[in-house]
């Protein structure tokens, strides 16, 4: 019995150990060894409740990468992925960082949440290591200026000022209500939007709670009492669904509004809600509409017999302007390659994408607001 | 007000029967078990998966709801029982006459031990509870609301209360009613007398255990009803906040861990009500700290010998 528990104890040892395991390796510079191969670092949520999140960012990548070995590389090399696992917790991100710092790669795609994307830029940038995050859309990521840090979406001030605009000038609300997850990018995303409504709408109950909480009735029973006409939420898909099936069990009638991660996860979101997922607006760009949207659908299904989520295409975009800029700099160094892709305009399935001074997607001001009917997002504006 | 009061009231009846674990452990062997709340997380687990089960047959639609969750229930009190008497013999059995310290420790790893092994062997996105089928909603759903005066009852919080009040109606009876429960109170007062008059130790230590831990799979059971989902990770939270209830109330006393539960709930839900959502971790634990200031061991904690 005693053995038992003993191994019992150092199996349980064993985890924590496997997770802190350092990829050995030379501390830093975005060179990477002059022969063998490119490495790409792939870093977000790849397990934990937003593991749909991190699949469709490794498998995104993962395309574009494949697709590029299948035509020889980047020059002359093959091009290796390094993909790590930051579980979507702002305090894995450094350690997931400096892991990929130390493997040397050149640039990252990533991270996914911006509570990641932000500390763990700053050791990429320390390190000169070029960051194309697909899905971080707090503003701060790219108002750092930082010559290396890009973003391929959009931003929540964009996405905020589109949400407000509907709320009052669409659905004509007078008195709503405005949560967040209290994350970088749940808080960013709501306090865009309630700073947009200031003046034009009543917000009635400006409330964060944490991302792990998952009995939201205190805050629901408060949401019923207060009588709004619509209500926001800034956060995650893994937290509107037990939310949205609580408010329902509450007979709250009021329509739920949030963002891009709440957007498009059928699955693991609008099947678990079920009907009380009907009436839910979302604010996200209309990537169908793109003239590549339809060929990179089909590649990544029969790639990985899977629907792509709503951050496939624009893992597989960055993927694709990172190794671009490799091509264009010549050089698998960090700091050419971001000046190459700074200097270039790429082509993806999401059209022509070209970087502004900030590191932000060009002229893309291209947030539409959706609504969940009969279990599926449909366009409903802006008019 | 009278609303967050109720909304309290549920989630701490919750907490008390997970606290009631803890404190009947803590009575009876001095350990404070830690994987206690990965023990409801895996009565959880196994609540949803039969209840899917059911409905994915179709037996939920045919049979009805309640008898469905009735045999959700069943399963996950055995499941867990099976879990909390194992892991009794196999983590803290033979740690027994080691200095504090080492079970202590065991509780740690077993609990971390089963925490990652959910989350290999069911993955790390949470499950969710079939709450969109028609017939959960037949029971459930926002038809079956009553609104008696200003406040919003709905069957979910009905069928919690109702529950948790019966188990610990029937914990407080066993305990003081049977011979095993006469046995119970024995072990706890002295475990070298207990023996001596002819009580099976062991054995009064492994029911502590299996009862503990059917306790805290129907709190898991009612955390994913209210929450509609279990995650591997569920079990760590709920725990914290029960050993906080079961300290509140006086640890190793029942009564004490009923009534902490109910006051952490209560004191959460006003908090939030009255001071918002931002820092409701705290308000329990402010509560614990002024109670603690003015009863060092607990609201209805005794008095008891330094044992030195």
């Amino acid at each position: 019995m005693r053995h038992l528990a003993i191994a019992a104890a150092s199996l349980a040892l064993g985890f924590g150990l496997a997770a802190c395991k350092a990829e050995p390796g030379k501390g830093g510079g975005g060179g990477g060894a002059a022969a063998g191969p490119v490495k790409i670092g792939v870093a977000g949520p790849i397990t934990g409740g937003q593991a749909k999140n991190g699949q469709d960012l490794k498998e995104g990548s993962l395309l574009a990468v494949e697709e590029w070995n299948a035509k020889g590389g980047v020059l002359g090399r093959t091009v290796e992925l390094v993909i790590r696992d930051d579980e979507a917790l702002d305090k894995n991100a450094t350690t997931v960082a400096q892991e990929l710092v130390n493997a040397g790669v050149v640039g990252v795609v990533g991270h996914f949440n911006s509570g990641c994307t932000i500390p763990a830029s700053e050791k990429y940038h320390e390190a000169g290591i070029v960051t194309i995050t697909p899905a971080s859309t707090n503003t701060y990521v790219t108002d750092r200026k930082y010559a290396d840090v890009f973003r391929v979406c959009g931003r929540d001030d964009q996405q905020g000022r589109t949400a407000a605009y509907y709320v009052s000038d669409v659905l004509r609300a007078k008195r709503v209500a405005v949560f967040d997850d209290k994350t970088s990018y749940g808080k960013g995303l709501a306090d865009e939007c309630a700073k947009n409504l200031e003046g034009r709408v009543e917000v009635v109950i400006r409330e964060g709670f944490d991302a792990t909480e998952r009995n939201f009735r205190p805050y629901l029973t408060k949401l019923k009492d207060a009588n709004v006409d619509v209500w926001y939420f800034g956060g995650i898909y893994e937290q509107a669904a037990p939310m949205l099936i609580q408010a329902s069990q509450l007979g709250i009638k009021a329509p739920m509004m949030s963002g891009d991660g709440v957007h498009g996860y059928q699955a693991d979101f609008i099947d678990k809600v079920g009907a009380a997922a009907n009436g839910t607006l979302t604010t996200f760009p209309d990537t169908t509409a793109n003239p590549g949207y339809a060929e990179f659908v089909a590649k990544y299904r029969a790639r990985f017999d899977a629907e792509p989520g709503p951050y496939a295409i624009y893992s597989y975009a960055s993927a694709h302007i990172l190794l671009e800029g490799v091509k264009a700099a010549g050089a698998a160094d960090g700091p050419k390659v971001a000046a190459a892709i700074h200097a270039g305009t790429f082509q993806t399935p999401l059209g022509p994408i070209a970087f502004d001074d900030r590191g932000d997607v060009k002229a893309l001001d291209y947030y539409k607001v959706w609504v969940i009917r009969d279990g599926k997002h449909v366009l409903s504006g802006p008019k | 007000m009278l609303q967050s009061l109720l909304t309290g009231l549920v989630q701490g009846s919750i907490y008390a029967i997970i606290a009631l674990g803890y404190t009947m452990v803590y009575g009876i062997l001095v350990l404070i078990n830690f994987a206690h709340g990965e023990v409801l997380m895996v009565g959880a687990y196994a609540s949803v998966l039969v209840y899917a089960a059911l409905t994915f047959a179709g037996t939920t639609a045919s049979l009805g709801v309640l008898p469905c969750l009735a045999v959700a229930l069943l399963a996950a009190m055995g499941v867990a029982g099976l879990y909390g008497f194992s892991l009794e013999r196999i983590a803290y059995r033979p740690l027994r006459h080691a200095p504090s310290l080492s079970p202590l420790i065991s509780a740690i790893g077993m609990s971390i031990f089963l925490q990652n092994y959910v989350r290999l062997a069911q993955g790390s996105a949470p499950v969710y509870f079939p709450a969109h089928t028609a017939e959960y909603g037949a029971v459930f759903g926002e038809t079956n609301n009553i609104q008696v005066g200003p406040v919003l009852v709905t069957p979910l919080d009905l069928f919690i209360l109702v529950l948790c009040l019966l188990l610990m109606a029937g914990l407080y009876a066993f305990v003081h009613r049977t011979r095993l429960g006469k046995a119970m109170r024995a072990t706890s007062m002295d475990k070298t007398m207990a023996g001596l008059v002819g009580i099976s130790v062991d054995r009064v230590i492994s029911v502590t255990f299996v009862i503990g831990s059917v306790l805290a799979a129907v709190a898991g059971m009612l955390l994913a009803l209210y929450t509609t989902q279990a995650k591997f990770d569920m079990g760590f939270m709920a725990g914290m906040k029960a050993f906080t209830a079961a300290v509140l109330g006086g640890i190793g006393n029942l009564r004490g861990a009923m009534l902490g539960g109910i006051l952490l709930g209560l004191a959460e839900s006003v908090g939030i009500q009255f001071l918002g959502a931002d820092y409701k971790e705290v308000y329990a634990f402010v509560v614990l700290l002024l109670v603690l200031v003015v009863r060092p061991r607990g609201i209805l904690g005794e008095r008891v010998a330094e044992k030195v």
